[in-house]
């Protein structure tokens, strides 16, 4: 992960160098770079492993395209970097430049003032995902956007800097009993964290409405907070199938029979064939004329 | 930065990060290796630029030395990971 950081970093910076080549040469500044990153890149895919280049080209080539076209400050250029992000997390099946692309269109929404839209979007979008999981449970793209996105909404919203509103608060509230039922229920890992998520952004939201000094909800929160990891650790203390909380230590009994299945399955002397002996049964197939 | 010091610091850095990418090898932490190469990369680029004053060959050496290192960190990454 911190390899393919460090590799995405530095690649990102060649390709910051190249476009200043390029405008250093008189070269079209956002062609050259475009073709040249999509070249590398495909020939980095087709070559071997994924490293990190790889997506840094792909996506650096495509934000410099974007940076050298003609522009006047209009918050539609949002969606041409989130069309640049599906694009490359396409190509590269990249979770994350997936994630991105949707956190651009929930501030697309924002950028246009539909502040409001944008979070209910973001939860929307968020819920989507976390039962899209219940089909495809391990995939990493709908996992980070059922995470992602509710923040992402909630910061479109909060950006008016407006008091709090119940609407908003039941909202995300209900977001949250969505998520945690989905994750229990299917036993996936993601929309529990979502649900984590949304009730944190509730509990924020819901602060203007407790008539306390900041002080008191601090304490209160995290009174609150460890009274529940208390709960949820004493429930599921014993617990050894579905949802545990320490790792499965498989028994020592069970251990040696696994043991003693695999040296006895270890063939020690050659096999001999099989001696055939026709005419010893009549089978015909599947039970259908079975005569022994 | 000090005119009379930037040397000394650039081959101070050179040498730790050579020891960096020694002791990465010797102990396979690829880690150590990639902080070596990335360091080496920044204190030789520093000293580069603080004696070219061309804009073009500024830009040009930047470029070059980065994809080296990229280069040399795919080449490390995949003798870790064959």
């Amino acid at each position: 992960m911190i390899a393919d950081i460090i590799f995405f970093v530095l690649t990102w910076f060649a390709v910051l160098a190249l476009v200043a080549l390029c405008r250093l040469l008189g070269l079209p500044q956002g062609w050259t770079p475009l073709i040249l990153c999509l070249v590398t890149a495909e020939i980095l895919l087709r070559r071997g492993r994924k490293t990190g280049v790889e997506a840094a080209l792909w996506i650096g080539g495509l934000i410099a395209f974007i940076f050298s076209l003609p522009h006047n400050g209009r918050p539609e250029a949002i969606l041409v970097f989130a069309a640049a992000f599906v694009l490359a997390g396409w190509r590269l099946r990249n979770s994350l430049f997936g994630t991105v692309a949707v956190v651009l269109g929930i501030a697309y929404l924002a950028q246009k003032h539909w502040r409001f839209e944008a979070m209910l979007m973001g939860v929307v979008i968020g819920i989507i995902a976390a039962l899209v999981m219940t089909a495809v449970k391990r995939d990493s793209l709908f996992a980070l956007v059922a995470i992602v996105s509710p923040i992402a909404g909630y910061v479109a919203y909060h950006s008016l800097r407006e008091p709090s509103r119940a609407g908003v608060v039941i909202l995300f509230a209900a977001a949250a009993a969505i998520d945690l039922a989905i994750g229990v229920y299917c036993r996936i890992r993601a929309p529990l964290i979502a649900g984590a998520v949304c009730v944190a952004i509730a509990a924020i939201e819901v602060q203007d409405f407790i008539a306390l000094p900041l002080e008191a909800r601090l304490i209160l929160a995290g009174a609150l907070m460890l009274a529940t990891a208390a709960a949820i650790m004493r429930a599921l203390r014993h617990r050894t199938t579905g949802i545990v909380v320490t790792p499965s230590k498989p028994h020592e009994l069970q251990q040696i029979v696994q043991l003693a299945v695999t040296l006895q399955s270890t063939p020690t002397q050659p096999a001999e064939p099989a001696s055939l002996e026709p005419g010893g049964g009549g089978f015909g197939g599947a039970g259908a004329s079975g005569q022994y | 930065m000090n005119r009379h010091t930037v040397g000394a610091g650039a081959a101070i850095a050179i040498v730790l990060a050579a020891a960096a990418i020694f002791y990465g090898f010797r102990a396979r932490r690829e880690l150590f290796v990639f902080y070596g190469y990335v360091y080496g990369l920044i204190a030789i680029d520093a000293l580069m630029l603080w004696n070219v004053h061309d804009e073009l060959a500024i830009v040009l050496l930047l470029l070059v030395s980065t994809i080296a290192v990229i280069v040399a960190m795919v080449i490390t990454h995949r003798r870790f990971h064959p």
